[in-house]
């Protein structure tokens, strides 16, 4: 069966502003949702776990390079948690391959967007997502299809997210099952 | 505090996997200080047990909630309408919170989550060290704080077994030589005399020899 990759993002706005701003040109239809956050350091493993749940056949965090995080050690700390989120998706069974932490330095965003499409044809070689529920999966292409599959689907996307708070609360709105 | 660290997943989920609605039950207090069993470990549990079950297209409602501590009946009862709501509660708190709750609700499957290791301290940000073995008869005071029961890999009460190298055990080169740590300590305070008593074999009735021990304080009970 034919479907529609699902990319999820979280980015730290310090290294990318925000994805509505990326040109993104591909002869496939994929979907992709962001996911603001202050600094790649907010990334816990439950948000990932649970964009997985929402059905992100694939979840990237993007953040600053190391030495460049503006709170010094946020990135470092966010890398060992997608590591350990990692080794449990494995342990799971739904590949931790699905899950990548990507440093890159604010204003490339012509590396984000070949990033993304790298992403995508990985996850075009994996396959579903095998955990996420078929209700909410993005579905199969169908000739009748209305969607153009040389546009992207911002299919949803967080409003800012920059109020600091511990946990922001659009986030946890949005990635709430 | 009790130092644990969750178990891993593939036995969680072998628990857990007859059960259609389970209650995983977080403790707010050890388990959530050393990362094993708090809200955080609770929602990435049950976060993982969804994506598990949902992989292998088999139906379950997992409900979160982390009381203050599982180790004290009082706070256990703030649990009692979650429980029965579910099939059985997967424990993420050490052996003792595990008992306090299965003995509170003796008509559900209480399963233990986390493995229970040691008495010990945050000695930094996600490193913690074993320091007290529960001997029932401390004597820190003549060891300068060092306890060489939990900390000496032979327990050795009159001095060094002169295995160490460099002050390391020679058991394990990773660990600081306990005896190494008493003599430094006690020569910083003046107290090297403390070393001139002698202890005759231990008596271990005090710790878990005798078995189960009990603490029974009578000016608090009605």
């Amino acid at each position: 069966m034919d479907w529609i990759p699902r990319v999820t993002i979280f980015h730290c706005i310090n290294s990318l502003e925000d994805i509505e701003s990326l040109n993104i040109n591909i002869d496939y239809p994929f979907e992709i949702r962001s996911v603001k956050m202050p600094c790649s350091g907010m990334t816990k493993e439950v948000y990932l776990l649970k964009a997985f749940e929402a059905g992100a056949d694939a979840v990237i965090v993007l953040m600053c390079p190391e030495g460049e995080c503006r709170f010094v050690e946020g990135n470092i700390r966010a890398r060992k948690r997608i590591e350990r989120a990692r080794r449990l998706l494995d342990e799971i069974g739904i590949q931790g391959d699905r899950l990548s932490a990507v440093s890159l330095e604010p204003g490339n965003e012509a590396e984000i967007v070949q990033m993304i499409l790298r992403t995508v044809a990985a996850v075009r070689e994996l396959g579903p997502n095998p955990a996420a529920d078929p209700a909410s999966a993005a579905g199969p292409i169908t000739e009748n299809s209305d969607q153009d599959q040389h546009s992207l689907t911002f299919a949803e996307k967080t409003d800012d997210c920059r109020r600091a708070k511990t946990v922001c609360g659009n986030q946890k709105t949005r990635m709430a099952v | 505090m009790i130092v644990g660290e969750q178990k891993p997943f593939a036995e969680i989920k072998k628990l857990v996997w007859p059960y259609e609605r389970l209650l995983i039950l977080g403790c707010g207090t050890c388990v959530k200080t050393c990362f094993a069993g708090g809200e955080d470990e609770v929602a990435v549990l049950a976060s993982a047990i969804r994506l598990a079950f949902k992989k292998e297209r088999k139906p379950i409602s997992v409900e979160e909630l982390t009381i203050e501590r599982q180790c004290e009946n009082g706070f256990i009862g703030a649990s009692a309408p979650s429980v029965a709501r579910n099939q059985a509660v997967l424990s993420l708190a050490c052996g003792a919170g595990v008992q306090a709750v299965a003995r509170r609700f003796a008509n559900i499957p209480v399963l233990p989550g986390v493995n229970t290791g040691f008495i010990g301290v945050l000695e930094k940000q996600g490193l913690f060290t074993e320091e007290c073995s529960g001997c029932g008869n401390c004597r820190l005071a003549v060891f300068g704080g060092v306890c060489p029961i939990t900390r000496c890999a032979k327990k050795l009460l009159n001095g060094p077994c002169g295995g160490s190298r460099s002050g390391k055990c020679e058991v394990n080169p990773e660990t600081d030589c306990a005896w190494q740590l008493i003599i430094d300590r006690l020569t910083a305070l003046g107290q090297l005399d403390n070393l001139k008593a002698y202890f005759p074999p231990t008596d271990w009735r005090s710790g878990s020899a005798r078995g189960p021990r009990k603490l029974f304080r009578e000016d608090h009970v009605i």
